[in-house]
This record gives C-alpha cells, sequence and structure tokens, in this order.
C-alpha cells in the first residue's frame, strides 16, 4: 500500500527533474508547459508538442491498451497523432512494449528517435514543419540558437545524423552552418557509428542546390525573411490557421523565388527492415544467460489455511532458501500470475515490496533498476512502468490498489470474476467443457477411444507418489482408472467440469 | 545473472539449470476459436511456434532424443497427450504412445 508520505516523497521526485538550464545566449528559461499525465490529455500533449510548448511528461498509449507513463528528461519524442499513441524510446525499447516519452520539444528541438519501429514520417513532419516554422519565427533566433541551447551537451549522446529532410527553412538555416547543424536529426539505432548518407528521397525534389545557394544569400541579406514560415516573402504565405500554415511544405511555389517545394510523400525518408522477432538467437536475451539456482514448491491441495499471499510468501522463501540468497540480494522480481499481477505478489515475495518502495524514489529513468512487476494485463503493466517512473497512478485515477485474494470456497465472491478472467469462461465455455472438445475431437480423428488417457494417468500418478509436495501421492494402475470410471461416484472428484444440471439439459 | 549465469551459479557452489533457450508465443485458438477458424482442436499453434523458437536457440533438432526431461502442461490428460506432439516430443498422432514403455 502506498502511503500518503511515500506519494508526496514521489511527487516531490517529480519535482525535481534536471532540465536543461539556459544557453549562454541569455535566453530566459522556458517558461515549463503542460505536464500531461492520462490518457486523455495525450491529445493535448500532441497539441503542445507541435506547438513548441515543453511537455514534462506524457502518457503513451502504445498498441491501444497499453500505456505507460515515463519520464525522462532531455529525451524526445515522436507524436503519432494519427493513431493517438506517442512512440518514442528512451533506450531500453522492446518491440511491442510501451517504452516512450516525450519530453524537451521546444520550438527548434530536434526530433530524435531511436526505436526502429517509431514512423520516421512523423518525425520528418515535426522537424520540418513545425520547428522549422517556429524556429524561422522566432526573432532572436534566426539560426536555431534556441535549438543550440536545448541541445545543450545531449547531442554528444546521440547517433550520428542518419536521415535528414530538408525544408527551405532549414536548407537556410543548415547551408551557412556547414552541415546539419541547423537541422533536425533522426537518428536509427542502426545508424550509429555509421557515416550519414542523406537520402535522395528526401531532398527537396523542385530546388536545386544553385537555388538553396540563391536563397541563403536572401537570407543573410534580407531580416525580414523570418515573416514567413517558408522564406517566400509575405506575399506568399498563407492565412493564419489554414491547412497550407500548418504545413508550409505543402505551399506550392510559383517561381519567384525558384523554390517550389512540395510536400514529401508519408513514407518515411528511409525504408528499413523490421527488425527480426523470435529468429535466431539472441530474440530473447535470457537464452545462456540466467540459471535456476534454486526453486520453492508449496504443498499442492486445498489450502484452505493459507491466503494467496500467504502461499506466494511461502514459495518465495523456499526459493530463496533454495538457492542460498538473502532478501537483500534480490534485485529484481517477473511475477506473473493468471491474474493480472496484484500488488499482493509483490508485497508476498520476501525483498520485493520494500525494493519496489526504494526503487520508485531512487529511479530516475525508465532505464533506471527496480521491480518491474509484469502480468498479463496491461493494467499491471501500467502500474508497473508507472512505478519504475516514479509516479504512481491507476487507470483514469481509479484505484491505486486492486489486492484480491483468492476467496475461500462457499464465499459469495467468484474466483473468476473481475479478476483477468473473463466472466464469458464459465459454465459450458468453461476449461473443463473447452478442453472435453478436444479429446472428442482428439479421439475421433485418429480413432483412439479414452483407455489412451488412462495411461497418462498412471504416469502422473506415479509421479505424484514421489513428489512429497503432490496433491495426490497415490500411485494407480490402469485397472482401477478402469474401474473407477465404471463407478457411479466419479463425478463426486470432478472438479473442474460440473455435471450438467437438469436446467442446463433444457437449455 | 544475467552477464555469467554459468559462472555466478558455480561460484555459489550450488547445483544450477542454465537455460539454453526460452521462448513465448501467442496464438488464436483456445478459447478464442472464433479468431482461427482453422484451429483443428487437435494442437494448440502457439505451443508449436513457441518450442520451434525454444529448440532453435538452445540448438536442439531431435526433441525427443535430445531432451531428457520434460514437465509439460496437463490441466486435463487430453492437453499433456497434445503437448506432446507439439513440442516434437511425439509424431502426431502417436501423443498416446509418448513416451515410449519398455
Amino acid at each position: 500500500m502506498v502511503t500518503a508520505g511515500e506519494r508526496v516523497a514521489r511527487r516531490s521526485a517529480v519535482e525535481r527533474i534536471p532540465r536543461p538550464e539556459p544557453g549562454g545566449d541569455g535566453a530566459p528559461r522556458r517558461r515549463r508547459g503542460r505536464t500531461s499525465c492520462s490518457t486523455r490529455s495525450l491529445r493535448k500533449t500532441s497539441e503542445a508538442i507541435e506547438d513548441g510548448r515543453h511537455v514534462d511528461r506524457a502518457i503513451v498509449a502504445v498498441e491501444a491498451k497499453r500505456a505507460a507513463i515515463l519520464r525522462a528528461p532531455g529525451r524526445v519524442g515522436v507524436v503519432d497523432r494519427r493513431h493517438a499513441a506517442v512512440r518514442a524510446t528512451t533506450g531500453q525499447h522492446r518491440e511491442g512494449v510501451a517504452v516512450a516519452v516525450v519530453c524537451g520539444a521546444v520550438p527548434g528541438y530536434r526530433a530524435i528517435c531511436t526505436s526502429v519501429r517509431s514512423r520516421p514520417w512523423y518525425a520528418w513532419r515535426f522537424s520540418a514543419s513545425r520547428s522549422a516554422r517556429k524556429t524561422a519565427q522566432s526573432p532572436r533566433s534566426p539560426a536555431g540558437c534556441r535549438s543550440d541551447r536545448s541541445r545543450g551537451s545531449r547531442r554528444s549522446r546521440t547517433w550520428p545524423v542518419d536521415a535528414v529532410s530538408r525544408s527551405p527553412a532549414q536548407s537556410r538555416r543548415a547551408e551557412p552552418s556547414g552541415g546539419r547543424q541547423g537541422l533536425d536529426a533522426i537518428v536509427h539505432p542502426r545508424a550509429a557509428g555509421r557515416p550519414s548518407t542523406p537520402s535522395r528521397r528526401n531532398q527537396p525534389r523542385s530546388p536545386g542546390r544553385a537555388d538553396l545557394g540563391v536563397r541563403e544569400r536572401k537570407v543573410e541579406g534580407h531580416a525580414g525573411i523570418a515573416s514567413s514560415p517558408t522564406g517566400r516573402g509575405a506575399d506568399h504565405a498563407a492565412p493564419r490557421g489554414s491547412a497550407k500554415a500548418r504545413h508550409p511544405a505543402m505551399l506550392d511555389g510559383d517561381g519567384s523565388d525558384g523554390a517550389v517545394w512540395r510536400r514529401p510523400r508519408r513514407r518515411g525518408p528511409e525504408r528499413r527492415r523490421p527488425t527480426p522477432r523470435g529468429r535466431g538467437e539472441g530474440a530473447m536475451g535470457l537464452a545462456n544467460q540466467v540459471a535456476i539456482i534454486g526453486t520453492g514448491t508449496i504443498r499442492f491441495g486445498e489450502n484452505f489455511h493459507q491466503s494467496y499471499t500467504d502461499m506466494v510468501y511461502e514459495a518465495a522463501s523456499l526459493a530463496m532458501a533454495d538457492a542460498g540468497v538473502e532478501t537483500q540480494e534480490i534485485q529484481a522480481g517477473w511475477l506473473r500470475d493468471l491474474r493480472a499481477a496484484s500488488p499482493a505478489d509483490t508485497r508476498a515475495t520476501p525483498g520485493l515490496s520494500s525494493a519496489t518502495r526504494s526503487a520508485s524514489r531512487r529511479s530516475r529513468s525508465p532505464a533506471g533498476g527496480g521491480v518491474l512487476r509484469v502480468g498479463d494485463g496491461g493494467r499491471a503493466e501500467r502500474r508497473a512502468r508507472g512505478r519504475i517512473g516514479g509516479i504512481r497512478r491507476g487507470p483514469r485515477g481509479g484505484r491505486r490498489e486492486d489486492a484480491r485474494e483468492v476467496p475461500s470456497r462457499g464465499s459469495p465472491r467468484r474466483p473468476g470474476h473481475g479478476a483477468g478472467a473473463p466472466c464469458a469462461l464459465q459454465g459450458p465455455h468453461g476449461p473443463g467443457h473447452v478442453l472435453r472438445s478436444l479429446a472428442t475431437r482428439y479421439f475421433k480423428e485418429y480413432g483412439i477411444d479414452e483407455s489412451a488417457l488412462g495411461a497418462v494417468a498412471v504416469k502422473n500418478h506415479w509421479h505424484g507418489s514421489l513428489n512429497p509436495n503432490a496433491h495426490f501421492q497415490r500411485a494407480i494402475t490402469l485397472s482401477s482408472t478402469r474401474a473407477r470410471r465404471r463407478s457411479p461416484s466419479r463425478s463426486a472428484s470432478t472438479i473442474a467440469a460440473p455435471r450438467p444440471t437438469a436446467r442446463r439439459r433444457a437449455c | 545473472m544475467r552477464a555469467d549465469a554459468r559462472g555466478s551459479a558455480a561460484r555459489r557452489g550450488r547445483p544450477h539449470v542454465l537455460i539454453r533457450g526460452i521462448a513465448f508465443s501467442v496464438a488464436a485458438g483456445y478459447w478464442n476459436t472464433q479468431f482461427d477458424p482453422s484451429w483443428s482442436f487437435t494442437s494448440f499453434r502457439a505451443t508449436r511456434e513457441a518450442a520451434r523458437a525454444a529448440y532453435r536457440m538452445a540448438g536442439i533438432s531431435d526433441p525427443a532424443r535430445e531432451v531428457d526431461v520434460a514437465e509439460v502442461h496437463d490441466c486435463f490428460t487430453i492437453t499433456e497427450i497434445i503437448n506432446y506432439e507439439d513440442l516434437g516430443l511425439a509424431a502426431p498422432e502417436r501423443g498416446t504412445s509418448w513416451p515410449p514403455r519398455a
């Protein structure tokens, strides 16, 4: 349970996020912009980014179901407005997992994308339209000084520029400084350590380099160029608020200054092969790097004397004793349950509860250490990532703790209801009925009878006789199973597949 | 443990099991049959795919011969038989005759 003091401490930790210091140009500190921490504010977040406001934190929704609240000062995100998702990276990106952060989106800032899964088009769009226009409109940054201030020392940590798309405004800033100092960078991991190779597709189509050179001279000699986003003078400026104003690249040139720059296709500046998933060595990084040094198993059975928490605690204690490790040596936990991972799992596991709380205070970045609780539900993932990010927030501001104990038999609470298992898995759609259809199909398909099941049961019971923690510890024979099947009392031993009642038969 | 699992376990002087291959797979089927009309009710596609990936990582080409111990999911007896086949321990239609009895 998160206490009020811990919440205050985490909130204080959020407030202490290190921010880029203003540069030496005397520019004032940026106004702190909107902080978005909920799904409903995702739209506002994307708008804020496109408007150039600083976004401290952002909700990240990937795959339309998972969300993560992360924060990493100095990282830049890419907004995918079409899919209402934010795709960005923090260096710990894994495919299919919500790892994203949006931060530091200021006018003229660089859109840095370190994700192979992100869409370069959005990075390009962000860099080519908004940031360029904002920078050009800024009266004190004709050469993107605010960008330089914003980059600061972080630029040394980025990869070399790989794919670059230039708008006329960007080119004006880029050419005089020699190279890509004024360009927005779209950086990919595969580009690390590789010389940059601008793609021909990203180059402006109609204007040539000579035209850009002319425009460059205009920029240097005509200060009023900043009045137009495209650098074509006030006569060609689109109405404020129009689509063309929002996307200056859509403006059609009339050849007055030789610059006709059309909006490129939506396709990204460079096609990349998808990362292989589940193929070959390294698809999952645990191979040959993880060893099991201890296990713990409680006694199976109808443990009415124990709660779910008690069972988890006992099993975890046995595993640690078997491994010979202390609770202080536990660094991380991967807790999984048929239900969504509940806080009860963390509390019950020795060492993980305190580690979680300390990690939530200590971590300053999503890559920081801590306990990652992973369940099979997006809710658990959100909560886990929220812990790592130092932000503890339930979905839609809901309940912070939803620890559930497994109700005992006879409890009015149904075990499967609301705890991860859909209600559809009841009655004729339950496991027993579904898997019974598998047996029926298997028998009919391959021409065997139920005697094949008896052999498996005999084997399993023999294994159980060797296991002190097994529920059934009495070996059986094939003849006994056949005799049991003929017994009229066999239905009493059926647990998972109740016999249909007369009412159900009627239905 | 990630840096040198075997060495770390050996330094502790305790027996250990090194994970050579691990894979996960999710597929339609089982309860969600409406998403996979081709499901034959005699196999689990997710099990087959995960086993294929794990064997590739571990360098196992013939699991029936190279795997010494297997603990399969057996929520119901028929599930265990099907898992024998999906894991490659037994040929299709031969799950009931595995493991070979002396």
